[in-house]
């Protein structure tokens, strides 16, 4: 299990200067406009996914603040609420 | 002329073919009447008869039928054999190949193997052969710790209408917490996080029922994402009638580096 912060500022195009699709057994380069649409498509996914992590993160966060408040665990809680 | 004709003699300028010498009574006679041949016959040497030659069967005229298979059902006899039905195998019965049902139980049909890929197509793994498929995928991705996309293919179609469900639910290995990835009406199956190297590897087993019987193509499986620490059990279906043949993998974001095996399973 990797518990390392995912890296959501990766630069897609210095990263990945070409691509290449797998088709039935034969390694295929992207066309430029492929390409491009390629490269649009992980910029969204990766800003989304940032997003998303940092929400969790935070409801993460409050949610032990909260039983920190309460001095319970979180096993204790479960308890509490059947 | 020489007599004896035709045997091996050396004729000399000159010599002249009587009645006789055509008509020799030794059976030695070495005269093919074509008319008496069948279409696409050719001669060959008569083992039988030293020195002459006859018309004999060629593969032209053997192999009758689209389909027909060329075998020896002897000794330098050459023989038929008409094409079986969908779905049966070449079997060998009484030393000659025969057509027959295929095995029970999982027959390989491919394995794909691919490195640092933007998208992975893999057509012809379903078809009318089989009814249900096991699928085994090994992956990892390159940046970002995406998660695995998969969509299904008909023909040299990705399919990607919202029509997609999943349900994966298990535990973060060593924990009860319930965790999970799923989706309903979307235009793929995410199937959880994929490491961004090499260092884990995702496992994935699925069993298809009937992606080729112009319906909806049904899974369930169990996923392992051994960069999130976790086991998944579920489901996940297309919902949209179609005679489903490949599949399509992806990551979110970033390359992905794997195999996908599958297997075919015999009806009966």
């Amino acid at each position: 299990m990797n518990n390392s912060t995912p890296n959501f500022d990766v630069d897609f195009r210095k990263e990945y200067p070409t691509l290449t699709q797998h088709i039935n057994g034969e390694d295929v380069p992207l066309t430029e406009s492929e390409y491009e649409e390629k490269i649009a498509e992980w910029e969204t996914y990766q800003a989304e996914a940032k997003v998303a992590y940092q929400a969790k993160a935070k409801a993460e966060a409050d949610k032990i603040a909260l039983l920190a408040r309460l001095g319970l665990t979180e096993d204790e809680l479960q308890t509490i609420l059947g | 002329m020489a007599a004896g004709w035709p045997t091996d003699v050396s004729y000399v300028d000159g010599d002249v073919f009587s009645a006789a010498d055509i008509n020799d009574t030794n059976g030695t006679l070495n005269y093919l009447n074509p008319t008496s041949a069948t279409n696409n016959q050719v001669v060959t040497r008569d083992s039988t008869a030293p020195g002459k030659v006859k018309w004999a069967n060629s593969p032209a005229n053997t192999l009758t039928t689209t389909g027909d298979l060329y075998y020896a059902s002897a000794a330098n006899t050459p023989a038929r054999l008409g094409i079986g039905t969908t779905g049966q195998v070449l079997s060998v019965a009484g030393g000659v190949p025969s057509w027959a049902a295929a095995a029970s139980g999982a027959t390989f049909i491919s394995r794909t193997s691919f490195s640092s890929s933007a998208g992975v197509t893999i057509d012809n793994l379903f078809s009318s052969t089989y009814e249900n498929y096991l699928i085994s995928i090994q992956v990892y991705g390159g940046t970002a710790s995406p998660t695995l996309r998969m969509q299904a293919r008909y023909g040299t179609t990705t399919y990607t209408s919202a029509n997609y469900q999943y349900a994966f639910n298990g535990t973060v290995f060593g924990s009860s917490t319930f965790v999970g990835v799923r989706g309903n009406a979307v235009t793929y199956w995410d199937l959880d996080q994929i490491d961004s190297g090499a260092t884990y590897y995702n496992s994935y087993n699925f069993s298809v029922y009937r992606p080729n019987a112009s319906a909806w193509m049904t899974m369930t499986g169990a996923l392992t994402s051994q960069v999130a620490g976790r086991a998944l059990t579920g489901a996940a279906a297309v919902n949209a009638n179609q005679s489903w043949t490949g599949l399509y993998l992806y990551a979110g974001a970033g390359n992905i580096t794997g195999q996908v095996t599958v297997y075919g399973l015999a009806a009966a």
